[in-house]
């Protein structure tokens, strides 16, 4: 399995958590101009744009941490033009799934939400 | 105003300032606008916090409005405000009527101290507009009479209270005692300084500034603290202005008669006794403001601030002028100040020797400008105490209250002979109402014309004898002017206090 192999099966494993926790998956690798958003869902009240990250355990960083400023700025703005191309009008936020792969070979998933909020003063302007 | 309102401080003037909050889908993001300073736009991470410790939580795109848009506002009192407007934009309080709010939030919802308190509780007082303030600003708005304040401890009770849940008692209204004025040193507990005391007393009574000269150890900062002990109290107008400036600075304030008191060192800036900076926040002189201002080793302030002072000692207020726009604050102050007689301390002490040539002495008195010196009335010689004097038990004359009482009589009478031409004390006296205010007696005139040629006196310098010719006549509740009174007028002019080694040559 090499690292694409790798990254796509752990988007799959977090799509069918979600799907487990009630969640309806909207889009899966949905292309917006340069970018793209892993999974688009919606959680029953707000649009949520899943950014996936999947790491083994051991890894330097774990998962959630491998986000960092300029990750959650083009995020953004990729949501952005996303939400505005399907003329979508209500709230709406960016979550990250870390999944985990453990020594013995379990998958493990956790959910972050709404990373983005309180970060109007360092990358929202 | 409208709605939901925090304030801006302006000099000690409160400006209602309508928050104003529109919520609409999208990404979470707090944007404030209507020129917020950096502790302002600090306040969403606070509010957001505090609402969420409260079940609230924010969903979408939030813009929050302050009213006027050009005015700056600036610190953590709109933080109050802020989560109020935000709370009833997503619906969890139903609010329609207008109320002021101010208080800095904690992450976790408690309300902090803020300054600018009392000048809220004036403008809520005003706007007849509910007020709710932290609950350490309780005891000055206390202080207010007739303002429907409420003193919250957490922006939970605010919430509470709105929803009509848990209803917060309105703060009552609380006047501050009319309690015994005492000062550290009672006038009784400095011995001998006969003629300085007395000076100090004319001081108080008539408002005069005044210029102590001495040698180090002999007692002037000792009889200018001294000075506190023989004031009049504040009356309500005079408290409620020195709350208004000691609030607006941030100032704690114990609900006390007792006048100010402030004292400079001659490092002090210009914006430092003035007033001024980014924020413009009022100086001592305004802090000082019906109160004492002491100025010890005067000649040793800067130029500035000295040249600086003039405006607030002739108008009794000061105007701070800033890029930012520009403020007045009051700044009644009755001066005191001291200094040494030469540059060594000791020229004309019967111990020491001065060793001082006659070019340090020029130097030294050349710091003070005329129109400084113009503004005081005063002079007056604190000599050293020789040795058996000062071993001596007992000669420390009356006590603080027995001067006081005559003070406070003296002030009485002034004010009642001035009202009609809208003066308070004897100092403020224009040359005008003084040649037709100040009834002499007959053989008065004479007498003055004779020192006036002695003395080669100056018009002004004539009509500084006069005024506190006229304190002194006060003191002793005297109807017309004396030649007594004036005689002892002209001993404290500074030529008489210090004969050739006055100020000005």
């Amino acid at each position: 399995m090499n690292h694409l192999e790798f990254g796509a099966s752990g988007e799959d494993i977090a799509a069918s958590y979600l799907s487990r926790m009630g969640w309806r998956i909207l889009g899966r690798n949905v292309r917006v101009g340069r970018g793209e958003l892993d999974i688009i869902a919606t959680d029953g009240g707000e649009l949520v744009i899943v950014e996936v990250r999947t790491r083994r355990i051991g890894a330097i960083s774990p998962s959630e941490t491998t986000v960092g400023p300029k990750k959650i700025k083009n995020l953004i703005k990729t949501a952005r033009r996303y939400v505005n191309s399907i003329s979508y009008n209500g709230n709406w936020r960016i979550d990250v799934a870390a999944v985990t792969v453990t020594s013995s070979g379990e998958w493990r998933v956790e959910i972050f939400e709404d990373v983005t909020r309180g970060m109007e003063g360092g990358y929202m302007g | 105003m409208k709605g939901i309102c925090g304030i801006a401080l302006r000099g000690t003037r409160a400006l209602a300032i309508e928050v104003e909050v529109e919520i609409t889908g999208g990404l979470f993001s707090i944007t404030v606008v209507g020129l917020p300073d950096t502790a302002v736009k600090e306040a969403r991470e606070r509010v957001r916090a505090a609402l969420r410790g409260l079940g609230v939580t924010l969903k979408g795109r939030i813009a929050i409005n302050l009213a006027p848009a050009d005015f700056p506002k600036e610190g953590a009192l709109l933080d109050l405000p802020m989560a109020i407007g935000l709370a009833r934009a997503s619906g969890r309080i139903e609010m329609d009527d207008n109320a002021i709010f101010m208080g800095e939030l904690a992450l976790d919802g408690r309300l902090r101290w803020v300054r600018g308190a009392v000048p809220a509780a004036v403008l809520a007082r005003e706007e007849k507009t509910p007020l709710f303030v932290p609950r350490d600003n309780e005891k000055e708005v206390a202080l207010v009479e007739g303002v429907e304040a409420y003193a919250v401890n957490s922006l939970l009770d605010v919430m509470l209270h709105l929803r009509g849940e848990k209803m917060i008692p309105r703060i009552g209204h609380k006047p501050a005692a009319d309690e015994e004025i005492t000062a550290e040193t009672d006038f009784e507990d400095i011995k001998g300084q006969f003629a300085a005391k007395r000076a100090l007393e004319i001081a108080a009574a008539g408002h005069h500034n005044i210029l102590m000269t001495g040698s180090p150890g002999s007692g002037k900062t000792l009889l200018a603290r001294a000075m506190k002990g023989i004031l009049p109290p504040l009356s309500d107008d005079e408290m409620m202005e020195v709350l208004l400036v000691r609030s607006t600075a941030g100032m704690p304030f114990e609900p006390s008669r007792a006048r100010p008191f402030r004292s400079a060192h001659h490092t002090a800036s210009a914006v430092a006794i003035c007033g001024g900076g980014a924020n413009m926040r009022p100086g001592e002189v305004s802090l000082a403001n019906r109160g004492v201002l002491f100025l010890d080793e005067f000649p040793e302030f800067s130029r500035d601030v000295l040249e600086a002072l003039r405006e607030p000692l002739q108008d009794g207020a000061i105007t701070v002028s800033r890029a930012a726009g520009s403020v007045t604050y009051p700044a009644r102050v009755l001066l005191i100040t001291a200094c040494n007689p030469c540059p060594c301390g000791f020229s004309g002490d019967p111990a020491e020797r001065c060793r001082c040539s006659q070019g340090d002495l020029d130097r030294y008195r050349k710091k003070l400008s005329g129109p400084i010196l113009d503004r005081i009335d005063l002079h007056v010689s604190v000599p050293r105490l020789s040795p058996e004097e000062l071993v001596s038990l007992g000669g420390g004359g009356e006590n603080s209250a027995a001067v006081r009482a005559r003070v406070q009589s003296a002030r009485e009478i002034q004010q009642k002979r001035w009202r009609k031409l809208g003066f308070h004390c004897n100092a403020e006296l224009p040359e005008r109402a003084l040649k037709r205010g100040v009834k002499l007696d007959d053989d008065v005139r004479p007498f003055l014309a004779d020192a006036m040629k002695s003395a080669r006196m100056s018009g002004r310098g004539f009509s500084r004898v006069l005024r506190v010719a006229r304190t002194i006549a006060d003191l002793e509740g005297a109807d017309k002017v004396s030649v007594r009174h004036v005689a002892e007028s002209l001993s404290y002019r500074e030529e008489a206090a210090f004969g050739n080694y006055g100020w000005r040559k």
